[in-house]
C-alpha cells in the first residue's frame, strides 16, 4: 500500500512539475544602465489578456512593441506547438535591483502566471568623448568616438560607441560604416542600434545628440589599440550631411606582477560555487562535481579551475563545460560551469578541500581569490572492488578499445641509460682521425723506406761500375806490358764509356755509346773535353784497325785516358 | 625510474603524474613518452597526446605504431587537419639509426679506408691495386655519408625545431602583440623560427612560429609544447 502511494505521488509530481510552463517572462539584458533600453518579452502557449506586474514607477516604455504568433516543433516528440509572444522595450531612470513580473494571461476564467525576473539597473556608464577637430565642430554636424575608459588592463573590456551631434533634429541616418579595432573581439551591446535623440550642450552650443553602435570590446594583447573612424550620412528629411568621425586610442596595460597559480585568466569580478552529486557513495562509484564560475568581465576567456583532490579520487577526462552568458555594457555576464567526473577508489570519510580561483580585479588593481566550501563525503568500502584492484580506467579502456583502430597496449618499460651523443666530441674525431693518420704515417714511412732502398741500389750499381772501371784500367795496363793491342784499345773505349756511365748514373740495362757521350758534352758546352775524347776514340780506332802502334803511343793514350777520367771526376 | 603500466596499477591522474616525471628525468625514454601519449589519449587531451607521440618519433622516426596513434588523435580532433610526418619514408629509415651508430659506422669506415691505403701501398700488382681503389672509393662514400647522417640525426634528435598546439584554438599575434585572424588548431604542428632580431619586451612570453599553411605568427609560450 505504502509502495503504491509512493508511486502515485511520484507520477502525480512528474505530471505537475514535468508540464512545461504556460507563460514565460524574460528580460534582455538583465543588467542595464540607467536610461539604457532593455526588452521585456512574454511568451505564452495560451492566448488571452496580458498583464505584467511589478513594473517600477521609473519604467519608461519605449516605442517598440512587437507581438505575434509562432509555431515550434518539439524535436523529440515531433509535436507542433503554437505560442504567442509580446515584447516591449523600455528603460528605467533609477539605479537599483528590480523584480519584474510575474506576467498574467487571463483566458476566460483561468489565469496563467509566469515567472519573475530580476533586473539590475546601474548608474549610467560614464563615457569619455575623444576630441573632435574644430573643423568638425564648426560644421555643426559631426561625430566623435566615446569610450568608457582610455586605459585598461589586458583582458578587461572597453565600451565604445559612436556619438553624433547636429544643429538640427535628424530624421534618419544611412550608409553607416562602423569603426574597427585590429585584434579585438567586438560584441554589440543589446539595443545598440536604437536611436534616442536628446538635446545636449557642446561647447556652449545646444545640439541634438544621440549614441549609436555601442559595442563591448575585448582587446587581445597589450599596447595601444587604434579605433578607426566611422562614417555615416545624417538626414533631415531630404537633406543629407556626410559625417566622418575622429579616431581614438585605447591603451592596454599588462597585468601587474606574477599571477597566482590558481589564476583562471579572468579579469573582472567572479565568484565560485561547488556542488557535488552525492555525499554518500560506494567505493568505485563515479560522482559528478560541478564548479560554477559566475561573474562579469571576460567570462568568455576564462580557463577551467584546477580542483585539488585528496588521494584516492581520480578525475577522468576534461570537464564538460557549459557556458551561459551574454554581453552587456560591462562585459560578458553570466556563468560557466565545469562538470568533472570523479571516481572514488578509496573508502572512509573524505574531505574535499576548497576549490580556489584567482582573478584580476581592475577597479582595485589586484588579484582576488574566491574559494568554495570544504565538502565531506562518506565512501562505503566495497570488498569486491578492492579485490579486483582494477580502477575504472581499465573498465573504460575495455569499453572503448573496440573504437580504437589499433592496439592501445602500453609498451614494455625499458631501462634507458643516459646516452651521450658521440658525434662532434673529441672521441669521435679521434676515432675517425686516428686510422687515417696512421695510414698517412704508413705512407710516409713507406716512401722513406723506398727511397733508402733506391739509394742503396744506386750506390751498389755505382760501386759495381767503379769496380768494372778499375778492372778495365788494370787490363789496359796489363795489355801494355803483354803488347795485346785488341785488349788495350777495347779497354780504352770501354773504360771511357764506363766512366761516363758512372757519371751519368745510367741503369744496368742501358749501355752508353760514343754519340750519347758527345751529345752529353755538347749539351754541357764542354768543347775542349769533347775534342779530347773524340781524339782519344779516333786514335784508338785508328790503331785498332791497321795503324801500327808502339808501347810509347799506347802509354801516351793511356795517360790521356787517365787525364780525362780525372777531369770528368769518374 | 621505470615507466609503469599506468592503466593496470594506478589511476589515470597518478599515471600521468608518474609518466611526466619519468620523461622529465629520462628524455630518451620512448616507452614512457608512448605510454604518456596513450594516457593523454584516454583523457581526451589529443594535442598533448600528439606532442608525446611526436617525441617518440624524434627517437624512432619510422615507428609505424606511433604514427598510427597520431593519425588516430587527428581523426578524434576532427578539425580538418591532416597529419603529415615530418620525414618521408626513406629519411625516417635513415634517421631511425641513432647518431651514435652512424658515428660508429664513420669510425669503422675510416679504419677500412686506412687498411685500403696500406694494401694499396704494399701491393704492386695493377689488377689488385685497381680493385683496392674501387673498394676505397665506395668506403669513402660510406664514410662521408655516415658523417653527414650522424650530424643530421644528432640535430633531428636534439634540436628543438617544432612544437604542437596543445590547446583548442590557439590565438596568434603579430609583432605588435595584436591578435591575428590565424588560429592554430589543437594538435597543429608548427615550426619554431629562430629570432633574427631581439624581441620587443611585450613579446617576452611569445614565440615566432610558422604554421602548417606557412603563415608566420607569434603565439604564447604556454600554448605550445616543444618537440
Amino acid at each position: 500500500m505504502y509502495k503504491l502511494l509512493t508511486i502515485l505521488i511520484v507520477i502525480l509530481g512528474y505530471t505537475v512539475l514535468g508540464q512545461s510552463q504556460k507563460v514565460v517572462l524574460s528580460i534582455d539584458p538583465e543588467r542595464a544602465d540607467v536610461g539604457e533600453t532593455f526588452t521585456i518579452t512574454v511568451k505564452s502557449y495560451v492566448q488571452g489578456d496580458l498583464e505584467v506586474d511589478n513594473k517600477p514607477s521609473s519604467f519608461v516604455p519605449g516605442y517598440d512593441i512587437m507581438n505575434g504568433m509562432e509555431q515550434e516543433i518539439n524535436p523529440s516528440t515531433g509535436k507542433v506547438k503554437t505560442f504567442y509572444y509580446l515584447s516591449q522595450t523600455g528603460s528605467i531612470g533609477e539605479p537599483g535591483k528590480y523584480t519584474i513580473g510575474p506576467a498574467f494571461i487571463k483566458q476566460g476564467n483561468k489565469v496563467y502566471q509566469s515567472n519573475t525576473v530580476d533586473l539590475t539597473i546601474e548608474e549610467k556608464t560614464q563615457m569619455t568623448e575623444h576630441k573632435a577637430t574644430s573643423a568638425q565642430i564648426n560644421a555643426g554636424v559631426f561625430g566623435v568616438i566615446q569610450t568608457n575608459k582610455n586605459v585598461i588592463y589586458e583582458g578587461e573590456p572597453v565600451l565604445i560607441s559612436a556619438k553624433i551631434y547636429s544643429h538640427f533634429e535628424p530624421t534618419h541616418l544611412s550608409n553607416y560604416k562602423s569603426y574597427s579595432i585590429k585584434g579585438t573581439n567586438k560584441q554589440a551591446v543589446k539595443n545598440s542600434q536604437r536611436i534616442i535623440i536628446t538635446r545636449e550642450k557642446f561647447n556652449q552650443s545646444k545640439l541634438y545628440a544621440f549614441e549609436y553602435d555601442k559595442n563591448i570590446v575585448f582587446p587581445s594583447g597589450i599596447g595601444e589599440f587604434n579605433i578607426s573612424n566611422y562614417t555615416l550620412d545624417l538626414h533631415r528629411g531630404y537633406d543629407g550631411y556626410s559625417i566622418r568621425s575622429n579616431q581614438a586610442v585605447v591603451k592596454v596595460l599588462p597585468l601587474p606582477g606574477a599571477p597566482p597559480t590558481d589564476f583562471i585568466d579572468g579579469v573582472g569580478e567572479f565568484s565560485l560555487t561547488r556542488t557535488i552529486e552525492a555525499q554518500k557513495m560506494k567505493q568505485g562509484d563515479v560522482f559528478k562535481m560541478n564548479i560554477l564560475v559566475e561573474g562579469i568581465g571576460n567570462l568568455q576567456n576564462i580557463t577551467a579551475p584546477k580542483p585539488i583532490l585528496p588521494e584516492g579520487l581520480v578525475v577522468y577526462g576534461d570537464p564538460i563545460i557549459k557556458e551561459n552568458y551574454s554581453y552587456n555594457t560591462h562585459g560578458a555576464e553570466g556563468s560557466v560551469s565545469y562538470e568533472y567526473n570523479i571516481q572514488v577508489a578509496t573508502s572512509g570519510d573524505i574531505k574535499l578541500p576548497a576549490v580556489t580561483i584567482s582573478y584580476f580585479d581592475p577597479s582595485n588593481k589586484k588579484y582576488i581569490q574566491s574559494k568554495s566550501h570544504v565538502e565531506n563525503i562518506h565512501v562505503k568500502g566495497d570488498e569486491s572492488y578492492a579485490a579486483q584492484n582494477i580502477p575504472q580506467i581499465q573498465t573504460l579502456k575495455s569499453s572503448t578499445i573496440e573504437e580504437l583502430p589499433y592496439s592501445s597496449a602500453r609498451r614494455e618499460p625499458a631501462v634507458v641509460k643516459k646516452e651521450r651523443v658521440v658525434f662532434g666530441t673529441p672521441l669521435f674525431f679521434t676515432g675517425i682521425g686516428l686510422p687515417l693518420f696512421t695510414a698517412f704515417i704508413f705512407i710516409l714511412i713507406r716512401r722513406k723506406k723506398e727511397s733508402t732502398v733506391d739509394q742503396a741500389t744506386q750506390n751498389e750499381r755505382v760501386k759495381q761500375k767503379i769496380t768494372a772501371l778499375k778492372t778495365s784500367l788494370s787490363r789496359i795496363e796489363l795489355a801494355i806490358h803483354q803488347n795485346d793491342d785488341d785488349v788495350f784499345f777495347m779497354g780504352i773505349e770501354n773504360s771511357l764509356i764506363k766512366a761516363f756511365e758512372i757519371k751519368l748514373d745510367t741503369n744496368d740495362e742501358h749501355i752508353l755509346n760514343k754519340i750519347e757521350i758527345y751529345d752529353h758534352l755538347s749539351t754541357l758546352n764542354k768543347t775542349v773535353l769533347l775534342g779530347r775524347i773524340r781524339h782519344l776514340f779516333t786514335t784508338a780506332d785508328q790503331f785498332r784497325y791497321g795503324v801500327p802502334s808502339s808501347t810509347e803511343s799506347k802509354q801516351k793514350l793511356y795517360s790521356q785516358l787517365k787525364d780525362i777520367l780525372i777531369e770528368i771526376n769518374a | 625510474m621505470q615507466p609503469t603500466f599506468a592503466s593496470e596499477k594506478k589511476s589515470s591522474k597518478q599515471a600521468l603524474s608518474d609518466l611526466e616525471k619519468i620523461v622529465s628525468n629520462e628524455p630518451n625514454n620512448t616507452s614512457a613518452y608512448y605510454n604518456l601519449g596513450l594516457t593523454y589519449l584516454e583523457s581526451n587531451s589529443f594535442g598533448k597526446a600528439i606532442w608525446a607521440f611526436e617525441k617518440v618519433l624524434n627517437r624512432i622516426p619510422n615507428d609505424s605504431e606511433t604514427i598510427d596513434q597520431i593519425e588516430y588523435a587527428y581523426r578524434e580532433l576532427n578539425n580538418d587537419l591532416n597529419y603529415t610526418p615530418r620525414l618521408n619514408a626513406f629519411t625516417s629509415g635513415l634517421y631511425s639509426i641513432s647518431s651514435n651508430r652512424w658515428s660508429i659506422v664513420a669510425i669503422i669506415s675510416s679504419v677500412l679506408i686506412s687498411i685500403c691505403i696500406v694494401l694499396y701501398k704494399l701491393n704492386d700488382a695493377d689488377q689488385f691495386r685497381k680493385f683496392i681503389l674501387v673498394v676505397c672509393f665506395l668506403i669513402t662514400l660510406l664514410f662521408s655519408s655516415s658523417i653527414l647522417l650522424a650530424a643530421f640525426t644528432k640535430e633531428y634528435q636534439t634540436e628543438v625545431n617544432f612544437g604542437v598546439a596543445i590547446k583548442k584554438n590557439v590565438q596568434t599575434y603579430d609583432i605588435d602583440s595584436l591578435i591575428t585572424p590565424k588560429v592554430l588548431l589543437e594538435g597543429e604542428r608548427v615550426k619554431l623560427l629562430k629570432e633574427t632580431i631581439s624581441k620587443p619586451p611585450h613579446l617576452t612570453n611569445f614565440i615566432r612560429v610558422e604554421s602548417m599553411d606557412k603563415e608566420i605568427v607569434f603565439v604564447r609560450l604556454e600554448d605550445i609544447a616543444f618537440i
